[in-house]
Parts: C-alpha cells; sequence; structure tokens
C-alpha cells in the first residue's frame, strides 16, 4: 500500500506510468468488488474500467485524506450504484433476477469440481437476493476481509449499522447455503 | 466468558484483540454449541474465500483502459496541460539555469516586439502614464472588440466584449499590488495613494532604453490579452458552426488554463520579480491563444 502511496503524486502530476502501478495493484480488489456487487464478470470488467477512467479523470482531486483503495473502492461503488439501479430501472427488476438454488441438487454433483461450480452458483445467487446496502458490506467484510473502519469511511454508515447489515446478511446467505456446506462436508 | 460475548467473538473474530481471543478460545473448549457455531463460520468463510478466486486478473486490461483514455478528449488535455506546467516548475527549481535563460529570452522577445508593433503605446505615452495598464489594456480590448470586423454578428462580439472585461475587471482587483511591484523602478512617479486613477504625474514620454522589465511584461500580457481576445471575438462570430461536443471538450481545457492563468497572475502581482511566475503566466496565456487557435482553426 505504502508503495502505491508513494506514486501517487506522480500520477497526479500525470506520470503515466505511475498510473499505470496504481491500476496494476488496485485493478483485481476493484474488479472483485464489482464482481461481488454486479454477479457479472462482463460488467465488472466494463465497470472496473469506467472506475479507473474516472479515478484517472480526477486524480488531482484525491487529497490523500482516506487510503487511495478506499477512495478507488468509492468510486467503484458509485459507479456500480448507477450501473445496477439503471439496469433495474430498464428491467424493472433486480440484476440478479435468477435464483436456482432450489433447482439445484448437490447431491447429484457428486464430483468436487462440479459442486464448486454450482456452490458458486448459489453463492452468486444468494448474494443477489441481499438489498444493495447489505451486499456491499457482505463483499468488502467477508468476501475481500475489509476492516469495518474501511467500510464505514467508504459508505458513511457507522459501525454498528455495518455490523447489523453483515449479521442479517449472513444470515440469509447461511439459509441458502447450507445446503451446500452440508453437501461438502460429504464429497 | 458467557455465550453471548462469545457470539460477538464468533461474528467478529478477526478484528478483535488477543485478550479476547483467548477468553473465547477457553469458552469454546468448554462449550459444544458455541464450538459448533465457531466451525460453521468457519466453514462458511473458507467457502467465501474461493467465491472471488474466480476472478483472474486480466493482462489487457490496461490496454483497454489506456486506449479508453486517449479516446477521452478532454481528460488528457488538462491532465497533459498539467503535467506540463509542473515539469517547467520542477526543472525550474532543480535548475537555476533555465529560468534565467527563459528571463534573457523573454525580455529579448519583449523588447523586439515592443519595438516593431504599431500598438498605441506610442500615441497614448502620456495617457497610458495616466492610467493603469488594465485600462489601457480595456480600452484596446474594447477597440478589437469594436472594430466591424464580423458586422452581423455584433451582439456575438459584444458577448465575448463582456467576458473579456471581466478577465480585465479581475486585472483590477490586482493592480494595487501591482502598482506596488511597478513602484520599485527608478522613476517613482506613479502615486500609489488610493488605487488605480492617482497617478498624478504624467510620466516624460519614454525612450526604448528606459523601460523596465515589469513593464515589458505588462506589455507582454497587454498583447497576449489583446490576441485572445480577437480570436475570441473570432470563435464568438462562428460559434455555431462548431461541434457541440468539441466545444465542451474546449471549454473544459480553458476552465483549466483561465485557472492557471488566474493563479500565475497572483503569483506575479505577488511577486512582480519573480522570472518563473511571470514565466508561467505567459506561458498561461500563449496556451490559451494555443487553443482558441485550434478553436478558430476548426471552423475554418
Amino acid at each position: 500500500m505504502n508503495e502505491t502511496e508513494d506514486v501517487t503524486p506522480r500520477a497526479r502530476a500525470g506520470d503515466a506510468d505511475a498510473f499505470r502501478l496504481i491500476f496494476e495493484q488496485h485493478h483485481l480488489f476493484i474488479r472483485k468488488f464489482l464482481y461481488g456487487m454486479t454477479g457479472d464478470h462482463a460488467l465488472a470488467e466494463e465497470l472496473t474500467q469506467e472506475t479507473f477512467m474516472r479515478a484517472y479523470q480526477s486524480l488531482r482531486e484525491f487529497r490523500g485524506e482516506a487510503k487511495l483503495s478506499t477512495w478507488l473502492c468509492g468510486i467503484a461503488r458509485n459507479v456500480a450504484f448507477v450501473s445496477l439501479r439503471a439496469r433495474r430501472y430498464e428491467r424493472n427488476e433486480v440484476e440478479f433476477e435468477e435464483h436456482r438454488i432450489t433447482d439445484i441438487d448437490a447431491r447429484s454433483a457428486p464430483d468436487k469440481q462440479l459442486l464448486d461450480k454450482e456452490l458458486q452458483t448459489a453463492i452468486h445467487d444468494a448474494l443477489g437476493t441481499l438489498d444493495e446496502d447489505k451486499r456491499l458490506v457482505f463483499t468488502l467484510k467477508v468476501l475481500q476481509g475489509r476492516s469495518y473502519e474501511e467500510i464505514a469511511e467508504l459508505t458513511g454508515s457507522s459501525v454498528p449499522k455495518l455490523k447489523t447489515d453483515l449479521h442479517r446478511a449472513k444470515l440469509v446467505m447461511r439459509k441458502l447455503i447450507r445446503p451446500f456446506l452440508e453437501s461438502a462436508d460429504e464429497v | 466468558m458467557k455465550c453471548e460475548e462469545c457470539l460477538i467473538f464468533i461474528e467478529e473474530h478477526d478484528e478483535l484483540d488477543l485478550a479476547m481471543a483467548g477468553e473465547a478460545a477457553a469458552h469454546l473448549d468448554t462449550c459444544a454449541a458455541c464450538r459448533e457455531l465457531y466451525e460453521e463460520e468457519r466453514r462458511e468463510q473458507e467457502i467465501y474465500a474461493r467465491y472471488l478466486l474466480a476472478v483472474k486478473p486480466d493482462p489487457v486490461m490496461w490496454e483497454k483502459l489506456e486506449a479508453g483514455i486517449k479516446r477521452e478528449p478532454s481528460a488528457p488535455r488538462n491532465f497533459l496541460f498539467h503535467n506540463w506546467t509542473k515539469n517547467i516548475i520542477e526543472k525550474s527549481r532543480a535548475n537555476f539555469a533555465l529560468p534565467i535563460a527563459a528571463t534573457v529570452l523573454l525580455v529579448v522577445g519583449i523588447t523586439f516586439i515592443v519595438n516593431h508593433t504599431k500598438q498605441p503605446l506610442n500615441a497614448p505615452r502620456g495617457e497610458a502614464a495616466t492610467h493603469t495598464k488594465s485600462e489601457v489594456a480595456e480600452r484596446e480590448h474594447e477597440r478589437v472588440i469594436s472594430e466591424p470586423t464580423f458586422p452581423n454578428e455584433r451582439a456575438d462580439g459584444l458577448q465575448i466584449a463582456k467576458s473579456a472585461k471581466l478577465e480585465l475587471h479581475e486585472h483590477e482587483q490586482s493592480d494595487v499590488t501591482y502598482l506596488k511591484g511597478m513602484r520599485t523602478n527608478k522613476r517613482g512617479a506613479l502615486s500609489l495613494r488610493g488605487g488605480r486613477n492617482v497617478a498624478r504625474h504624467p510620466l516624460p514620454p519614454r525612450r526604448m532604453h528606459e523601460v523596465t522589465p515589469d513593464e515589458l511584461v505588462s506589455d507582454a500580457e497587454r498583447l497576449q490579452l489583446r490576441a485572445i481576445a480577437i480570436l475570441a471575438l473570432d470563435i464568438a462570430t462562428r460559434r455555431p458552426e462548431l461541434d457541440a461536443a468539441k466545444v465542451v471538450q474546449y471549454e473544459e481545457a480553458l476552465v483549466v488554463i483561465d485557472r492557471t492563468i488566474k493563479d500565475s497572475r497572483l503569483a506575479v502581482r505577488a511577486n512582480p520579480n519573480d522570472p518563473v511566475a511571470v514565466q508561467h503566466m505567459l506561458a498561461a496565456y500563449g496556451k490559451k491563444i494555443d487553443v482558441l487557435e485550434e478553436m478558430a482553426s476548426d471552423l475554418d
């Protein structure tokens, strides 16, 4: 992280190599976050580009008050919310529209690889049932291991609210994932 | 530790301190229910940790982004301009020879311009001494604007003149500071008490060898403002012919340049003898002229 912080002034001054370094150090984190939020690889890629494009355009406004990763994640969050709302408006439904968990019989897939695939789908679909705030805190905290403090800085929400959201999100996720947890134990 | 406290540990085990972790571990050894919950939480974590492993780095994503940045017209313009000015500053700081050489070139260039131009420095010389430079510049500007270059587009011309006046008004705001700088010259003919219209004693007609560096800078600034006014008028009269998207791009670039002009002008007013500040201000004016010329060429 320190290395990135060091290159930030250079990037702000227009050093393309420094901006590339920032991109290389952070793009995977941002892409994973966007995948967690959207559940769509192609869209996550598109939004990652959009995030870094915006970061490039407004890097001079970055004052270093927050971590660069937090600042980037804030941009990504805005980009994701705009995209999700636009899609919901277009389709009049949430992006994660298919909930196929009940269709999948985990026991019919003894092969571990197949089970992993099904588990991926199950998590994907379970995430889709969460509202945006809960999905955000679940993605950042559980899937990406960020601290409550960072998430609070990013979202502007209080830590107790984040904890409550996360607790509820975990309950929903647990309920939907439980059959797969049991199957995984058996394999 | 009670089970309720242990549940907190289970939920937040990655953010709690070691002391609490020790207590929780002791509780887990003795409480089967809590241990089961903890194991379930751990198994879930392992599964969730695998979820995002499917997202791999895209080796060509930077190329795509770079292409997108290049397609984005406004940002690089601002970015590059900013970079360009920063480089000048950094080089200037690093190397003392650069500002000295730039100042010498500047003085030689401006002397040449003053010697060869037909601008009304000569005619109203006495008048120039009784007014601030911004008044002279403003009058010059109005004269340029009122010339019937585009008689059918007078309204647009006036609009541009108004915006140019605004810019010149900003000059006036900092005139006192500027005049303080001027006072350091040997002629000492300007009285500063009371603001811009208090020059009581007209100066004797100037000879070229008496022109001071700050007067040269002032003249250069005025000439550049005149060029800007002419170009702005030209563009304003034909503005509807410009592509709307391009207008937005140009305006974004001009906003950045105007900000640089404003900042560098303030720096010059604060330190009239600072060659680096003068260089930046004139360079910023030059950049504005470049952009306006580009706009005008788009209309040709």
